[in-house]
C-alpha cells in the first residue's frame, strides 16, 4: 500500500487550472524530491495532502483512506511560512506541540535546540528568519510521523545551515517512514534522494529512482532536469557521453 | 484536544479584553466611592466620569472581544496559523466546537463584568427602593430573562459573522469585503426572522399580540374591551418576560441553525492561501 | 573517514567504490565490526536506502559479512583481502601504464622515470 497517493487530482482556482490529472504513489520508507521550478504545483501538491485546500476533482489517499484526523496525526508538515504564534516563547511552542501530538519527542526537541544553543525563553518574535526556520524543522522533526513533508526547507539559508537542516532530516526520520522533499533548489539536495518526480505547469513529467536516472542519462538530476525544463534564458548544458571507469 | 484549542483561542483573546474588565472594575469602584453628597464639583465631575467610563468600557469590551474573537476565527482557519491548525488531528467537528465555546464564554464573562460593575456601583441596603421596585421577585424576573435575551442576542451576532467569514472565504478573492457582506445579511436575515417569527406567535397569544400593538402602561398592564379598544374597567396584565422568553427561544433555535451550518460549511473544507 | 560525492553518477556506486578502497587498503580492519546501517549513513552523509543498498553490493562481492544478530563485520578473511589488494593495484598500475604511454613514454622509459623518482 502506498503512503500517499493522488488519483486524478485536478485543482483549478476559478479558470485556472493550478494541477491537471495527477496520479502520484509515494512509498514507505523512501526520501523523495519533488523538483520543479517555482508556481508549478508543488506547493499546491502539498497543500492538498495536509487539508489546507480541497482538490476541484480527484482524491489523495494516505495509507488508503482519505485525509483525516489519522493521517494528521502520521504526518508531520514544515511549511515555508512560520506558523508559530509568534508571541510564544520556544517553550511555549514546545508545550503546544506536547499537547496536541502524543508523538512528538519532546526529549528530542530539546536536545536539538540546545545544539544550537536556543535557550527555552527566547521569543520567538525576536528571533532571526533563519532561527525561526530552525526552530520550525527540530519541532517537526521530533515527531515520531510516518511520512515528513517538507516544502523548500532549503530556500535561503547560508551553507552551514543547509547542511545542518540536511543531517537534520537524514539523522531524524524514523526508519520506515518517508520524507518528502519539495524544492527548485536541486543541486543541493539530489545526494539525499531515493526517488525524484519532476512537476511542470501542473503535470508530473517523471518519477524515478535518482540513481537509475544518473545510470540512464549519465548526469546529475539537476542537469536531467535542467535539460528537461531548459527555457532560452538558459544556457544548454550538454549531456556528457558515457565515462568508463576502470577499477 | 477541545480543551487546548480553547485554551488557546481565549489566551489569544483575553489578552486585550483582560484590560478592559480591570479598566471596568477600577471605574465601578471609583465611580461608588465617589457616590456620595457634596458639593465639590470635581467629585462630582469623578463619579460622573468614572460611572460613564464604566458604562463605555463595558460596551467597549463587548466589542473588543467580538472583533478579536472574529479575528481569531479568521487568523486560525485561513491565517498563517492555519498551516498549524488545519495539521492538527483534530476533527473539524472539534474544531468548529471549540470556537463556538469560546465565544460563548467571552460572551458570559464580558457580561458578567458589566452585571459586575454595575452591582459594584449600586448594590446597597436599600436598592429596591432607590428603584422603585415592590415586587422583588417580577423585578429579578425581568432581569434574569433580559440579562438572557442580550447574552443569545450577542452569541448569535458572533455566530453569524463566523458563517459570514467561512461563506466569505470559499470565494477566490475579495474574501474580507465578501465575509462582511455575508455576515451582514445572514444577520439581517437572522432579524427578520425573529420578527416573523414573534409575529407569528402573537397571533396565537393574546398577551403577546397586545404587547407588540404596544397599548401598555408603564406597568405593563393593558386595559381593553371585547372589541380590543381601551375601557376602564378590566385590566389585563401583559407579562413582557413572556414575550422576552419567546424571542430567547428564537434565538436559541437560530443559534443552533447557525451551529450546525457552520459546523458544514466547515466540513467541506478550506482553501487557503 | 572522508567520502567524497559527485552528482552526476550513482551515488550507491560511489559509495561502494570508497567502501572498498578504505577496506582493501585496510582503514577498515579484517573483521572489525561496521556502523548500523542508520549510524553508517550518518557518517557517510548519504540516504540509509543508499547504504544499505552499497553495503549489499559489498557483500556480493564477499568483502563484508552479515551476522544476522550481531550485525555487519568486513571479512576476516585476510588471504581474499590481500588477493583483492593485489588485484586492485593491477589494474591502477595497468591504467598507470596506459596513461603514460599516451603521454608518449614507452615502458622501458617509464621504469627508468620510476626508480629515478625514489
Amino acid at each position: 500500500m502506498q503512503l500517499l497517493e493522488y488519483k486524478n487530482v485536478t485543482k483549478k482556482y476559478g479558470d485556472k487550472t493550478v494541477l491537471h490529472d495527477i496520479n502520484l504513489k509515494i512509498p514507505a520508507g523512501k526520501i523523495v524530491g519533488l523538483l520543479g521550478k517555482n508556481g508549478t504545483g508543488k506547493s499546491t501538491l502539498i497543500k492538498l495532502a495536509n487539508d489546507l485546500i480541497t482538490p476541484t476533482s480527484g482524491s489523495v489517499l494516505f495509507e488508503g483512506q482519505t485525509i483525516s484526523v489519522k493521517s494528521k496525526h502520521d504526518i508531520a508538515y514544515l511549511p515555508e511560512r512560520t506558523y508559530l504564534d509568534k508571541t510564544m516563547t520556544i517553550d511555549q511552542a514546545l508545550n503546544y506541540f506536547t499537547e496536541f501530538y502524543d508523538n512528538f519527542d519532546r526529549d528530542k526537541a530539546e536536545r536539538l535546540l540546545a545544539d544550537l544553543d536556543l535557550a527555552l525563553d527566547m521569543h520567538i518574535a525576536q528571533m532571526s528568519k533563519g532561527m525561526q526556520e530552525k526552530l520550525q524543522l527540530i519541532l517537526v522533526m521530533s515527531r515520531h510521523a510516518k511520512l515528513y513533508i517538507l516544502d523548500e526547507p532549503l530556500g535561503g539559508v547560508d551553507p552551514a545551515t543547509r547542511d545542518y537542516i540536511l543531517d537534520t532530516i537524514l539523522n531524524n526520520f524514523d526508519t520506515g517512514a518517508s520524507v518528502l522533499i519539495s524544492t527548485h533548489l536541486i543541486a543541493d539536495i539530489e545526494r539525499i534522494l531515493d526517488e525524484v518526480i519532476f512537476i511542470n505547469h501542473g503535470e508530473i513529467i517523471l518519477q524515478n529512482n535518482a540513481d537509475h536516472l544518473r545510470t540512464k542519462y549519465h548526469s546529475s538530476i539537476d542537469e536531467i532536469f535542467r535539460n528537461k525544463f531548459k527555457t532560452t534564458s538558459h544556457t544548454r548544458t550538454p549531456i556528457r557521453p558515457a565515462h568508463h571507469h576502470n577499477h | 484536544m477541545l480543551k487546548s484549542l480553547i485554551k488557546y483561542d481565549l489566551k489569544y483573546i483575553y489578552k486585550q479584553l483582560i484590560i478592559f474588565y480591570i479598566i471596568i472594575f477600577c471605574c465601578a469602584i471609583i465611580a461608588r466611592l465617589t457616590n456620595f453628597e457634596t458639593t465639590s464639583f470635581w467629585w462630582k465631575f469623578l463619579h460622573e466620569f468614572a460611572q460613564g467610563a464604566a458604562f463605555g468600557f463595558s460596551f467597549g469590551a463587548l466589542v473588543n472581544g467580538s472583533i478579536r474573537t472574529w479575528v481569531r476565527f479568521r487568523q486560525s482557519l485561513y491565517g498563517d496559523e492555519s498551516y498549524l491548525t488545519h495539521t492538527l488531528p483534530v476533527s473539524k467537528r472539534t474544531l468548529w466546537a471549540s470556537k463556538f465555546l469560546t465565544s460563548i464564554i467571552i460572551v458570559a464573562t464580558t457580561l458578567l463584568s458589566f452585571i459586575l460593575a454595575l452591582a459594584i456601583m449600586f448594590w446597597s441596603d436599600d436598592f429596591y427602593r432607590h428603584i422603585g421596585v415592590t415586587d422583588i421577585a417580577a423585578f429579578w424576573k425581568i432581569a434574569i430573562i433580559l440579562i438572557l435575551a442580550i447574552f443569545l442576542q450577542v452569541v448569535f451576532i458572533l455566530q453569524v459573522g463566523f458563517t459570514g467569514i467561512l461563506l466569505g472565504h470559499r470565494a477566490n478573492n475579495r474574501r474580507h469585503l465578501l465575509s462582511v457582506l455575508s455576515g451582514f445579511g445572514i444577520y439581517l436575515l437572522g432579524g427578520m426572522i425573529i420578527i416573523a417569527c414573534t409575529f407569528i406567535w402573537g397571533h396565537f397569544n393574546h398577551s403577546v399580540d397586545l404587547l407588540l400593538r404596544g397599548k401598555t402602561n408603564e406597568y405593563g398592564e393593558i386595559y381593553f374591551d371585547k372589541q380590543g379598544a381601551p375601557h376602564s374597567d378590566v385590566t389585563f396584565q401583559a407579562d413582557p418576560s413572556e414575550l422576552l422568553s419567546g424571542i430567547s427561544l428564537f434565538y436559541v433555535i437560530l443559534i443552533g441553525a447557525t451551529y450546525v451550518a457552520n459546523d458544514k460549511l466547515l466540513k467541506k473544507g478550506v482553501n487557503v492561501d | 573517514m572522508e567520502f567524497n560525492f559527485t552528482n552526476d553518477r550513482p551515488i550507491y556506486i560511489q559509495l561502494v567504490e570508497q567502501l572498498e578502497l578504505y577496506i582493501i587498503s585496510g582503514q577498515f580492519s579484517p573483521g572489525e565490526k561496521l556502523p548500523s546501517v542508520r549510524d553508517f549513513a550518518f557518517l557517510a552523509k548519504v540516504n540509509p536506502n543508499t547504504m544499505q543498498k552499497a553495503l549489499q553490493e559489498l557483500e556480493d562481492k564477499k568483502l563484508i559479512i552479515t551476522q544476522r544478530t550481531n550485525g555487519k563485520f568486513v571479512t576476516d578473511d585476510e588471504k581474499y583481502l590481500h588477493k583483492c589488494q593485489t588485484n586492485f593495484a593491477t589494474k591502477k598500475v595497468k591504467k598507470f601504464f596506459t596513461e603514460m604511454q599516451e603521454l608518449g613514454f614507452s615502458r622501458t622509459e617509464i621504469i627508468e622515470y620510476l626508480q629515478k623518482l625514489k
